[in-house]
């Protein structure tokens, strides 16, 4: 129990801190080695990889959708999503069970990774704020920010941000 | 009575097939008596003939079992039990179908019957009343008496009075009002509801409840309503304390005296007569709407685990006759949960149908028609939630039906038909479905007149040529009205094409039949309920996908004779001369590891869109009900998908939208480009 009060206060409206605001615990995974973070209020749980039913006529990066205790939630492949090669599955892929408020409501999807690490306790100072990268870069829109712990370098997503900001668009079939 | 003898017998015999184990001759003979018993019920009674021929297989398995007194046949023991498990679902058809006839028979239900169940909303209501009487009075026996409170208490009293009124219980009714009498000058300020008065309202309270209880009990039992006798003493207690401040003959408004019959009011007008006995009391309670929908959600869940125990492997594989059966009868059970869980849910169409019979009263005022409204199945029941969203739909018909179906009386008369046109409204059930049709006896569509209006929107080319149903779901499209003028009735062209809308998203789907000069029929077909569809699963490549099994006609493989080639594609099926488009859903929902020929696949023909076609899939795995899930938020559009279930072994399975494949995917095909229906949105779809 670090210095984590800022999170503690936090109405459960808004889970990112705003700028500046960045400190608290933030959940580590991997994604093609190297590291990004999820602030740990919109992460409600973790489930081993199970079987998901393709749906078809989707974007590529949706995977399809799994059955969460008698409710239905898509999976994102985040590495397609970032335009990676696809996930291969392992032992360690797990799916993080994400859940946050979008302009249609409470939103609840599960993104395939491929190896979560721990929850990290990031202060102020350990947080610098995400560099640009140049207009409409896709990095700039989705990084809260980078953290640093023991020489590594964490990209501290907004997945609300990254998840809903491409579903509302037509999709293209073909 | 003898369907009640008989399903007791049957049930009996099934509870004693489960406990049978093959080498337990104590708990085989059992099995031998309630045969016996059930042999006897049988003969004796006027069984339909199903059930005689459910049950004689039983008898047959009887013989089966083997010697007396030995142990019993195993093979043969399961037989007898699968033959049970079929006498009981024949059975309970049989016993539920008179019902189902005489709740769908447009004949109104007797007075008597009414009475009876104004009297079982009475007592529910006035008790609740009287909850929350007494609330009140405690508080002002603490806090003393707030204009909030008194008129709290004077409405509980009015609304007792109002309505014992109406059902002629002048003893509740006399009490009622001199009690509201007195709480009225409490209410002016004229007295003050303490001490005595305070006393005399909470004994009120007492009386009226206890004068519910012996209602209750007297309807009950067909029995008489008597009076109590310490009514009077309450009456003048009451009335002497209102004295105070009104003068006595305005205190006493009609009230009897003591040695008029009028207060110890027979029961003859509300008690059912003892000949028929049919009309019982039924109690009701409310229940949070939420709570009810957690239960039936719940139930479903049941049903799909109960589905994954039983279809277990490992199951499957040990399986002695015993888990068998009791492995059966839990599907029963599930069943008939589900078959509660369902019914708490349902309504019937009545109130519905009373609002579009106001309606149609209004419209043909409007335009100036002379129309009646002919209901019919008011008492089929249907989904709550279905019942507010087809009411919309409904009304927009019904609209168009007088506006655009019926003719005025003038014209009527030229045509030799009775001035005064009919609208049919009816609900029954069909095939597993419920039935809502709106048929009048009005010109009929005018399919000249939707060819030259949609000629002229663009929906459709000069030279194309569609069959008399295609022409008449023209009406569907978005946009279309053939209305010369817009009225303030109908005309706009937003109607149908929201109807269509509306009826699809309850998976439900609607047909025209129409003949020039004698009306049109709107049939719309829905499913039983929103919770859960029948589906049919199908496999395609790895992939399994759900059909509703309303939208089905049939499934066949064909043979090579029946398929059309077209530019070296088999692009058409010849089905008993009906040449319908094949889709298929490999190329449809890009699964590539998928039989190709259809001579190898099955071809399942869809009704959707008011069309046919064959969606070409590798097999049909099965037939099962699923619960319908949302696919909820985050996984952009999907249009070719109307929900997701959670299948037997735990995995999603994704329900088709039958309505979107097939206006969109026929299309595609050469042979029908003249699809219109669904056009406008299919347009940008053009997948190569």
């Amino acid at each position: 129990m670090t210095k984590t009060a800022p999170i503690t206060t936090k109405g459960k409206e808004s889970p990112i801190p705003s700028n500046g605001d960045l400190a608290g615990k933030y959940m580590a995974f991997r994604l093609a080695n190297q590291d990004y973070g999820l602030a740990i209020l919109q992460v409600r749980e973790i489930i081993g990889l199970v079987d998901i039913t393709r749906v078809p006529c989707t974007d590529s990066f949706i995977r399809g959708v799994i059955n969460l205790r008698g409710k239905i939630i898509p999976v994102i492949d985040l590495r397609m999503k970032f335009g990676m090669e696809p996930c291969p599955t392992s032992e360690q892929t797990v799916i993080i069970v994400v859940q946050y408020a979008s302009t249609r409501g409470e939103i609840t999807q599960g993104v395939l990774v491929d190896q979560v690490q721990e929850v990290l306790s990031l202060e102020a100072d350990k947080i610098e704020p995400a560099p640009s990268f140049g207009a409409g870069s896709l990095s700039a829109d989705f990084i809260l920010g980078i953290g640093k712990a023991d020489q590594r370098v964490i990209f501290l997503l907004d997945i609300g941000r990254v998840l809903s900001g491409d579903e509302a668009k037509p999709r293209v079939l073909g | 009575m003898a369907v009640v003898l008989l399903e007791s017998a049957i049930e009996e015999l099934a509870a004693a097939v489960v406990m049978t184990e093959a080498n337990d001759r104590k708990s085989v003979d059992t099995v031998r008596h309630c045969l016996h018993r059930l042999r006897e019920t049988v003969h004796a009674g006027d069984q339909s003939d199903e059930v005689i021929a459910q049950a004689e297989a039983c008898f047959a398995c009887e013989k089966q079992l083997g010697p007396l007194g030995a142990d019993a046949d195993a093979l043969a023991l399961s037989e007898l039990s699968q033959a049970v498990g079929r006498l009981q679902s024949c059975a309970a058809t049989t016993a539920r179908s008179p019902k189902q006839a005489s709740a769908t028979s447009p004949e109104r239900v007797t007075r008597d019957e009414d009475t009876v169940g104004l009297i079982g909303e009475f007592l529910s209501e006035s008790e609740e009343g009287l909850g929350r009487a007494d609330q009140i009075l405690m508080n002002v026996e603490h806090e003393g008496a707030s204009a909030e409170a008194v008129n709290g208490l004077f409405r509980v009293f009015h609304t007792v009075k109002g309505v014992a009124g109406f059902l002629e219980l002048t003893a509740i009714t006399t009490l009622a009002h001199t009690t509201e009498t007195m709480l009225g000058c409490c209410r002016d300020g004229t007295l003050k509801l303490a001490d005595e008065r305070l006393n005399v309202v909470f004994d009120a309270t007492a009386m009226v409840r206890r004068m519910l209880a012996e209602l209750r009990a007297a309807v009950q039992d067909s029995a008489r309503f008597a009076t109590h006798e310490n009514l009077e003493g309450l009456l003048q207690r009451l009335r002497a304390l209102s004295e105070d401040a009104i003068p006595a003959v305005a205190a006493t408004p009609a009230a009897p005296s003591p040695t008029e019959p009028a207060v110890s009011v027979s029961c003859n007008s509300h008690s059912p007569p003892e000949a028929t006995g049919a009309s019982k009391l039924r109690e009701t309670v409310k229940i949070d709407l939420d709570r009810v929908d957690h239960l039936v959600a719940m139930v479903g869940e049941l049903v799909v685990v109960e589905s994954m125990v039983v279809n277990a492997p490992e199951i499957a594989k040990s399986a002695s006759a015993r888990v068998r059966n009791c492995l059966s009868q839990l599907t029963k059970v599930t069943r008939d949960l589900q078959d509660v869980g369902m019914r708490m849910r349902m309504v019937p169409v009545a109130n519905l149908f009373q609002k579009m019979a106001r309606m149609s009263r209004d419209l043909g005022h409007k335009s100036g028609k002379q129309l009646r409204l002919v209901l019919s199945g008011e008492a089929t029941e249907m989904d709550r939630s279905m019942v507010e969203q087809i009411a919309d739909p409904l009304l927009h018909m019904i609209r168009n039906a007088v506006d655009h179906g019926l003719e005025p009386p003038e014209e009527r008369r030229r045509a030799g038909k009775p001035e005064e046109g009919t609208i049919r409204l009816s609900a029954y059930h069909e095939g597993g479905g419920i039935v809502i049709e709106l048929a009048d006896n009005g010109r009929g569509l005018d399919r000249d007149a939707i060819l030259a209006k949609a000629r002229g929107q663009g929906l459709l080319g000069a030279n194309d040529t569609l069959s008399e149903s295609d022409i008449d779901m023209l009406i569907f499209a978005p946009g279309f009205s053939t209305a010369k003028q817009v009225t303030e009735v109908s005309g706009r062209g937003v109607g149908m094409d929201v109807v269509k809308r509306n009826l699809e998203a309850m998976h439900g789907r609607v047909t025209i039949s129409t003949t020039p000069g004698q009306g049109t029929t709107f049939k719309i077909v829905l499913p039983l309920t929103l919770a859960i569809i029948d589906g049919m699963m199908v496999a395609c490549g790895q992939d399994r996908y759900i059909i509703p099994t309303l939208s089905v006609v049939e499934s066949i493989r064909p043979s090579q004779g029946m398929l059309l080639t077209f530019a070296g594609q088999v692009e058409m099926i010849n089905l008993r001369g009906q040449i319908l488009p094949l889709v298929y859903l490999a190329r449809l929902f890009n699964i590539s590891d998928a039989k190709s020929d259809p001579t190898q696949a099955i071809v399942v023909i869809i009704e959707g869109a008011g069309r046919r076609l064959g969606l070409v899939v590798d097999e049909v795995v099965t037939q099962q009900q699923v619960v319908i899930k949302s696919l909820g938020l985050g996984l952009g559009p999907t249009r070719f998908l109307s929900g997701a279930a959670i299948l037997a072994d735990g995995r999603v399975g994704l329900i088709m939208n039958v309505e979107e494949i097939a206006g969109t995917a026929v299309e595609r095909c050469p042979s029908t480009a003249n699809d219109v229906a669904g056009a406008p949105a299919v347009l940008e779809e053009g997948r190569a």
